[in-house]
């Protein structure tokens, strides 16, 4: 296993998996695997594996659709997604670095993720830390479009975040199609291909639709930072372990985002002098990210993830500044 | 208006003494009839006979059908009894797939997966046909495109369509014609030479 | 049917014909014309023919592998057999309301063209890759700033710099990496101040 990401699946499961050849024809052993098993597949699968498809994103009332063309040349993933519906743009990425264009402003903005490297201290989600906080189920199969798919229901254990369903090809692995899940099992949000060709890309498809010649580059540039020397203590809900804290420009000047993750969930506290966020208490919600922002002395502190409200709520009330 | 209230009526038709209306039935679902007695009968003469006997039991228990579940499903259970008594009075046993099986495989509607029954010639001759659609519906206009998928895939009705494209309803019939039209001349070489095949 | 005249063309007495004909398969005609085409087809082998092969056309939309079942002729077979039953009568059943699905102007060219990439590729089986002839999913991209009736969507331009700041850095773990970028696709950061 390369790569520090793949660190993430330590434990007995990641390791027999490791050991298992990709040529092996998976349908064989799909009876086999455990629920916990599936979704260390789907990791994999998504990253290993050559498709191409369209993907269609719906959430209330609005659907989105985008082409999504995924490489992997053995060493890293490549990847170009195109969204087909609002402003004209392309995400096209290469391993951990997403540069996304933007051509009616002839601009490149590189969403680079932070280099692994820096952060030692980095916090490896594996396998175990995701069953922390989430009972793993398989609910039986399904055909989508013609594939035999395996179904997973993933429950949270407590209300303060939510749950999911995946339909996983049982013979690639790739996740077909995902719904995440609110407190009464609705539908927040549901991703699933429209149309999708397993391995035989065309490398060419991976190529942006305009060239960048001339355009203008933005990169960010991130300085890790240690939260407690900031100032700032921060108490996530249990089971999110603490990934990243940084230093980083937002519009308005330079800002601390803590990001941490439970394994499946994720969410960011964005920490800003006051006069330059504003005050607002809460920020509108978009399916299932929800954003909450409260004043701590002269700091806004808005948390935003994949969370219940309430959830996002707790985090920032419980934002506190501590002596240096 | 949904299939199952279209087959209904049509149904109505045929409890009302139309015996024609039937033959819209027959025409609609004779090729789904097929593949599904495929999977149990190999003789491709047989599976014909069957299914002509599957439809003309259907039209004598007409009159019991009060439309309590949707058409094909109904037909579809006379379809796999026929079959199998047909295999009995042969003195053969159905194959070994259940009928959850079959029943699993036909509740969705467009699976192309390969099965082990396949021959090759099935399977090219799939492949035809979609290549043939895919060269068809790609040359379309795009309003005769849209007109053809929101009938065919979407289940919408006329004046359904007539709402979401704007238009008159005689536009719609017109473009659905013109585009069905298009597609069944790309199919016509493919299938028409298809009672001659020997699998 | 005659060649394709899709670019209008002359009217023939035929074409009024089959311009009926496809509206009888999608069950938009009256109890009247229903039964003068019936009949029609009964007696004419083109006509039936023709009409046979209209069928195959949603059958085929919808699975190659079920149109590709069709037999010519096994219509007009089964309606001979059925000539020597004696006609079904049943009691007149209760009205059904059907339920009507109302979409919304617009809506429905969306929703045709979300189904219309499904269409525009052959469902793949498990395992090769099938070898198509078509040309790539960029000829049938069904491409629109923003589709009639679809405005582009509302959102908060604070939450968006959030949003897409949050993105860059939260890892999707079990989720394809993706997916923040299809969830959140309208947002970008924006710099203004470096």
């Amino acid at each position: 296993m390369r790569g520090a990401m793949s660190l993430r699946w330590l434990g007995a499961v990641a390791v027999l998996f490791a050991c298992v050849s990709w040529a092996q024809d998976r349908a064989a052993e799909a009876d086999a695997r455990t629920p916990e098993q599936w979704l260390q597949l789907v990791q994999q699968s998504a990253r290993r594996l050559d498709y191409s498809g369209t993907l269609i994103y719906q959430r209330g009332t609005e659907t989105r659709m985008s082409k999504i063309v995924h490489v992997f040349d053995g060493k890293v993933a490549h990847e170009r997604l195109q969204p087909l519906d609002g402003r004209q743009r392309e995400f096209i990425r290469r391993a951990d670095e997403v540069k996304c264009l933007v051509p009616d402003a002839k601009r490149v903005i590189v969403e680079r993720k932070a280099r692994p490297e820096s952060f030692p201290a980095l916090a490896s989600a594996s396998a175990d830390e995701l069953l922390r906080s989430y009972s793993v189920k398989n609910v039986g199969r399904e055909r989508v479009g013609g594939f035999d798919c395996q179904v997973l229901e993933i429950q949270p254990k407590q209300n303060d975040r939510f749950g999911y369903r995946l339909w996983v090809d049982r013979a690639s692995g790739l996740l077909l199609r995902s719904q995440t899940l609110g407190e009464r099992g609705e539908v927040l949000e549901q991703m699933a291909f429209s149309d999708l060709r397993i391995g035989s890309v065309d490398r060419e498809q991976l190529k942006p639709s305009w060239s960048t010649e001339g355009w203008q580059v933005d990169e960010t540039a991130y300085k890790p930072v240690d939260l407690r020397e900031q100032g700032w203590r921060l108490v996530p809900p249990a089971g999110f372990k603490p990934m990243y804290a940084v230093r980083r420009p937002m519009k308005d000047g330079p800002a601390l985002q803590a990001v941490f993750s439970d394994g499946l969930a994720s969410l960011s506290v964005f920490i800003e002098p006051a006069a330059a966020a504003g005050s607002r208490d809460s920020l509108p919600s978009a399916g299932p990210i929800n954003a909450f922002a409260r004043q701590v002395g002269d700091a806004t502190v808005t948390v935003v993830g994949e969370v219940p409200f309430s959830t996002a709520r707790s985090v920032a009330q419980a934002a506190e500044r501590i002596g240096r | 208006m949904s299939e199952r209230d279209v087959d209904w009526q049509l149904v109505q038709r045929v409890q009302r003494g139309d015996k024609r209306a039937f033959d819209l039935l027959v025409a609609k679902y004779q090729r789904k009839l097929f593949r599904l007695l495929s999977r149990l009968i190999r003789d491709q003469a047989e599976i014909e006979d069957v299914a002509q006997e599957a439809f003309i039991k259907a039209y004598r228990a007409l009159p019991n059908f009060r439309g309590e579940s949707a058409f094909y499903t109904w037909l579809y259970r006379i379809a796999i009894n026929t079959a199998k008594n047909h295999l009995v009075a042969q003195g053969r046993r159905a194959p070994t797939q259940t009928e959850t099986d079959i029943e699993d495989a036909e509740n969705f509607e467009d699976g192309d997966a390969l099965r082990t029954e396949d021959t090759p010639d099935r399977i090219l001759l799939s492949k035809q046909v979609a290549e043939a659609v895919n060269r068809a519906i790609e040359k379309l206009p795009e309003d005769l495109r849209t007109a053809i998928v929101l009938r065919e895939l979407e289940g919408l009705s006329y004046d359904e369509i007539a709402v979401s494209m704007n238009c008159p309803i005689g536009t719609v019939r017109s473009r659905i014609f013109r585009a069905r039209e298009a597609v069944a001349e790309e199919l016509r070489p493919i299938l028409e030479t298809n009672k001659d095949r020997r699998w | 049917m005659k060649a394709k005249r899709i670019e209008g063309g002359t009217a023939r007495g035929n074409d009024d014909l089959e311009l009926q004909l496809s509206s009888l398969l999608d069950g938009e005609v009256d109890d009247a014309t229903c039964r003068s085409l019936l009949e029609r087809l009964r007696r004419d082998g083109e006509a039936g023919r023709n009409w046979e092969l209209l069928n195959c056309v949603g059958d085929a939309m919808r699975s190659s592998d079920v149109a590709s079942w069709h037999r010519p002729g096994f219509v007009l077979k089964v309606a001979a057999a059925l000539e020597q039953e004696p006609t079904v009568l049943a009691p007149a059943a209760l009205p059904r309301v059907g339920l009507r699905r109302w979409m919304l102007p617009g809506a429905g060219v969306a929703a045709a063209a979300a189904v219309l990439l499904a269409v525009g590729l052959p469902r793949l089986q498990s395992g090769a890759p099938v070898e198509v002839a078509s040309t790539a999913p960029a000829s049938l991209q069904v491409r629109a700033a923003a589709p009639a009736g679809q405005p582009e969507i509302e959102r908060s331009p604070v939450l968006e710099r959030y949003l897409a700041a949050h993105r860059e850095l939260a890892d999707p773990t079990v989720m394809p990496f993706s997916t923040p970028y299809v969830r959140t696709s309208g947002a970008i950061l924006t710099q203004e101040s470096r």
